[in-house]
């Protein structure tokens, strides 16, 4: 084989060689060990639990985006961080847990149902419970209207609740007329708060009364210090037996000791400064806290004077006004106001009722076995389409162009659905099924080249010339059959399907690669060995 | 092996008996016998249990009888040791609950209107008030007995005998907790019934909810639909001619169809991985359609009968050396119990042989005869 270094010298050759080095890095050295191979591996190989979840009705891309984002940051809260959720259509959202037990479904069952724990409290006493509101009955299409005005966008948010709800509210808000409602999701019980006055005090006259005022709920007032004053009040933070402090995230910095000695004695519960910096709103020249999203104060409605004459209603709305240099950014401000009281006030649910009425588990050890089988197939694959060949050309060295090319595909092949998806079951079934695919493609390109040696009458100065032309126009046909292969696996690809949509890529990324990389090469092969220096008697195709 | 060249003497298109009969009778297995469906299409539970020695299908079948309609038992052996997989149908009962469960929170909207008008008319002072208010109190005591009473069906359905609240509110929740309480029972079930003959310790687990498997169907048709819509404009523009874009696509369609009426006659079952082999097969097609149409109609050498004849050489062997993976894939399904691999490897590999008909029986001698035809014409 003289003719090896002039098949190395094309530019297609070595192109193919640097994407298949690039290829073997990227499957080995990813992660720096070269031992292991570096795929992200569906749950079929290691074993996991995938759940769809049913929705109870169609939804918007919004609230999709925003039922996605919440079941996310739930499953994140309980450890399962390596889990990835996702939409299927406007109907279905995936929750996939790689490694995980069967016992993690119903884990996954009680988050979906998990609410938080809303509180209303007017000057003190508590108006309503998260129990008393009917979550059926929280806006929906007749419950919520935007009306644009000359000073911002004016919103309605209207919601019911039980009969006993109703009551007790109609006792808290007796006489409290233009009291503000403070609105409370999973407000801290036991606790003590601990701000500092430089960084989350807003500059007004009056706000630390305010912020004293939205404290208090009769029972279980909270208690609020200020880091500046820490070590004057250590006694009586310690004093005030207390379970939980909430704190800024950054004390630890601030203030070393002080956060030494608040762990030392309570649960603490570590928030941003942006959350523990109140929001004030300045009503008929009284300043009242609107959000303080520290202690889970998320909004203060004032209560109308018509709620206060203790007539027990079960039908309450809230108004509020939203701000906007447009009235499409009032607009949409309204939209997100009413979005977030909403969910507020049904306790954090998800916005449409869930159902897990599917799931799929595989343990861990039978993802290693599917592993082997999977390479068993693909070298059986790879065997019983070599000896085809081999009977078919009957020349045995047309088989190493032949593997070279089928093994560089799939390792290329494997090492891009690996980085930039997943190998599961479908994909590896794509990637298995690239070897029959492929061949195909090669023996097109060679049954080209081979038949003008069969009719082989051209002059031998033509010979050259003929090859290329022959084997550009075997090139047209892979490249029409690749077109086509591409486009009829489009649609399954876009269907976000899960189960199945590996599948679809390995096959259209496999045949992307065939015609762009290794098939090229594989033609300058078959041209280097019969097309300008084979033997002088060429066998003849039968 | 010396094939002579079949389209050498005499109308080609006298082949196409062959592929008619079998479209005939694949179209008539597919209609009368139907195609099975696996559970993601039907709805169901597929469990994969590995085992240690012997397991008598026949007692995990009693055991698991009263839990479902319908129950299907086979045992596999590998080289990582012996397995049996248990596929079944849940009864409709659960399914029959969740949907009372969503009338039940219709049900609770009307409720919630009662109330409102209730509530609207209690500080009401006109003089017709009194009536009026009695009648919204009887219309809000009927609306909350029928609220209770499709609790009371539901938790029947959902096979809880939980005792039911005089609140129509409370009520729907509870119904909420039972329904939940019972389909996450039911796997649980599943697995001690099958645990009574057989360890179960290591398992693949797989369960499409009826909502689940009615999306992946509607879904899979539009993909089927939208794949062949492609196909076909891209065929039309690479060609620019009506009859070869024709016979192609008519030869992905009877492809298909041979191959639909093969996976009734075996019972190999139509789920989401056969149908991507389906749409496999559809480039498989026309990956030898388009090699054929290319090599008659865009090449001079020889007549257009020995061009056929060429292309059919390598056509055959195109066909074959799919065979050869994807049967190794079946193989290694059939060994391992790999139900995606089964499905895909056996569905492309009938597909192949229906390819071989479609193509070199109808496709060919079509494209022929409109190739004879021109040349005929310009001549």
């Amino acid at each position: 084989m003289a003719n090896i270094s002039r098949v190395l010298a094309d530019r297609k050759v070595q192109f193919a060689i640097a994407t298949l080095l690039i290829a073997v890095c990227l499957l080995f050295l990813r992660d720096g060990n070269p031992t292991t191979l570096d795929v992200n591996y569906g749950i079929e190989f290691i074993g996991g639990v995938r759940i769809p979840v049913t929705l109870e009705q169609k939804v918007d891309a919004a609230t999709m985006g925003t039922i996605v984002d919440t079941i996310k940051q739930r499953i994140n809260k309980y450890g399962l961080s390596q889990s990835v959720v996702k939409p299927l259509g406007d109907r279905e959202v995936i929750v996939e847990i790689p490694r995980a037990k069967p016992e993690v479904i119903a884990s996954i069952e009680s988050i979906l149902k998990e609410q938080g724990h809303f509180e209303a409290i007017i000057d003190g006493k508590v108006g309503l419970r998260g129990e008393d509101v009917l979550t059926q009955a929280v806006g929906g299409a007749q419950g919520e209207q935007v009306i644009a005005g000359d000073k911002g966008a004016q919103w309605e948010l209207d919601f019911a609740v039980t009969r006993e709800g109703g009551e007790r509210f109609s006792q808290a808000a007796l006489g409290k007329g233009e009291y503000p409602v403070y609105m409370f999701l999973d407000r801290p019980a036991n606790a003590i708060v601990l701000i500092s006055r430089a960084k989350n005090l807003p500059s007004a006259v009056g706000v630390e009364s305010a912020l004293e005022d939205s404290l208090r709920k009769e029972g279980d007032a909270l208690l609020l210090f200020y880091e500046e004053d820490f070590a004057q009040d250590k006694a009586a933070i310690k004093n005030a037996s207390r379970t939980i402090a909430v704190i800024s995230d950054k004390l630890k910095e601030r203030d070393p000791t002080a956060y030494k000695e608040l762990n030392a004695s309570f649960v603490l519960r570590e928030r941003t400064d942006e959350e523990l910096t109140p929001k004030v709103q300045s009503v008929g020249g009284e300043l009242i806290l609107i959000q303080w999203r520290g202690i889970g104060l998320l909004s203060g409605p004032t209560l109308s004077q018509g709620l206060a004459n203790g007539y027990v209603s079960q039908f309450y709305s809230v108004t509020g006004s939203a701000s906007g240099a447009t009235p499409d950014e009032q607009k949409q401000n309204a939209i997100r106001e009413i979005k977030e009281l909403k969910s507020v006030i049904s306790g954090g649910r998800l916005p449409v009722a869930t159902s897990i009425g599917s799931a799929y588990t595989v343990a861990a050890a039978l993802g290693d076995q599917f592993l082997v089988y999977s390479a068993i197939g693909f070298v059986l694959a790879a065997i019983s389409v070599s000896i085809l060949i081999v009977i078919r050309y009957r020349q045995p060295k047309l088989v190493i162009p032949i593997i070279i090319t089928n093994l560089s595909e799939v390792v290329i092949l494997t090492s891009v659905v690996g980085t930039i998806g997943t190998i599961d079951l479908a994909a590896m079934a794509g990637i298995i099924t690239l070897i029959g695919q492929g061949v195909n493609d090669q023996i097109v390109i060679t049954d080209e080249v081979l038949r003008r040696r069969a009719t082989g009458e051209v002059q031998q100065q033509n010979k050259e010339r003929e090859t290329k032309d022959r084997i550009g126009r075997a090139f047209q046909i892979v490249v029409n059959v690749a077109l086509v292969s591409i486009i009829t696996m489009v649609p399954l690809l876009l269907s976000g399907i899960v189960e199945i949509t590996g599948f679809a890529l390995a096959a259209i990324i496999g045949v992307i690669i065939g015609v762009v990389i290794t098939r090229p090469a594989f033609g300058v092969f078959i041209e280097e060995m019969f097309g300008r220096s084979g033997p002088s008697n060429p066998q003849q195709p039968q | 092996m010396h094939l002579p060249n079949p389209y050498a003497k005499g109308n080609p298109m006298r082949y196409a008996v062959i592929p008619a009969i079998l479209i005939v009778l694949a179209l008539g297995l597919i209609f009368l016998k139907g195609v099975p469906t696996g559970i993601d299409f039907r709805g169901g539970l597929l469990l994969k249990i590995q085992t240690t020695g012997d397991v008598s299908l026949d007692a995990v079948r009693a055991e698991l009888a009263p839990l479902a309609q319908d129950v299907n038992v086979r045992s596999f052996e590998g080289p990582g040791g012996k397995g049996i997989e248990i596929e079944l149908t849940a009864g409709p009962a659960l399914e029959e609950a969740q949907n009372k469960l969503r009338e039940a929170r219709e049900l609770e909207k009307d409720l919630i209107t009662a109330e409102g008008h209730l509530s609207s008319l209690e500080g009401s002072t006109e003089p017709d008030a009194p009536q009026k208010l009695a009648e919204a109190q009887k219309a809000l005591a009927e609306k909350q007995q029928i609220l209770i009473d499709k609790v009371k069906e539901t938790l029947a359905k959902a096979g809880s005998n939980a005792q039911v609240p005089s609140d129509g509110h409370a009520a729907l929740k509870l119904a909420e907790d039972e329904v939940d309480k019972s389909r996450s029972g039911y796997r649980d079930k599943i697995l001690a019934a099958v645990g009574k003959v057989t360890p179960v310790k290591d398992y693949t687990f797989k369960e499409i909810g009826s909502s689940l498997s009615k999306f992946f169907f509607s879904e899979t048709q539009k993909i089927v639909l939208y794949a062949f819509i492609l196909a076909a404009i891209f065929v039309f523009i690479l060609f620019r001619s009506r009859a070869p874009s024709f016979a192609v696509m008519f030869g992905a369609a009877s492809d298909i169809v041979i191959t639909l009426g093969a996976m009734s006659l075996l019972g190999i079952p139509l789920t989401l991985a056969s149908v991507a082999a389906l749409l496999m097969l559809i480039g498989l097609s026309l990956d030898t359609d388009v090699m054929l149409t290319m090599r008659i109609l865009k090449r001079t050498e020889g007549t257009a009968r020995e061009r056929a004849y060429e292309a059919m050489k390598t056509g055959i062997l195109m066909n074959c050396s799919a065979i050869a993976a994807f049967g190794m894939l079946a193989l290694v399904a059939a060994w391992s119990g790999i139900s995606t691999y089964w499905e895909i490897g056996s569905v492309v590999v009938l597909g192949c042989f229906a390819d071989f008909v479609a193509t070199w029986m109808v496709n060919a001698p079509l494209v022929l005869d409109a190739t004879e035809k021109k040349e005929r014409r310009g001549a």
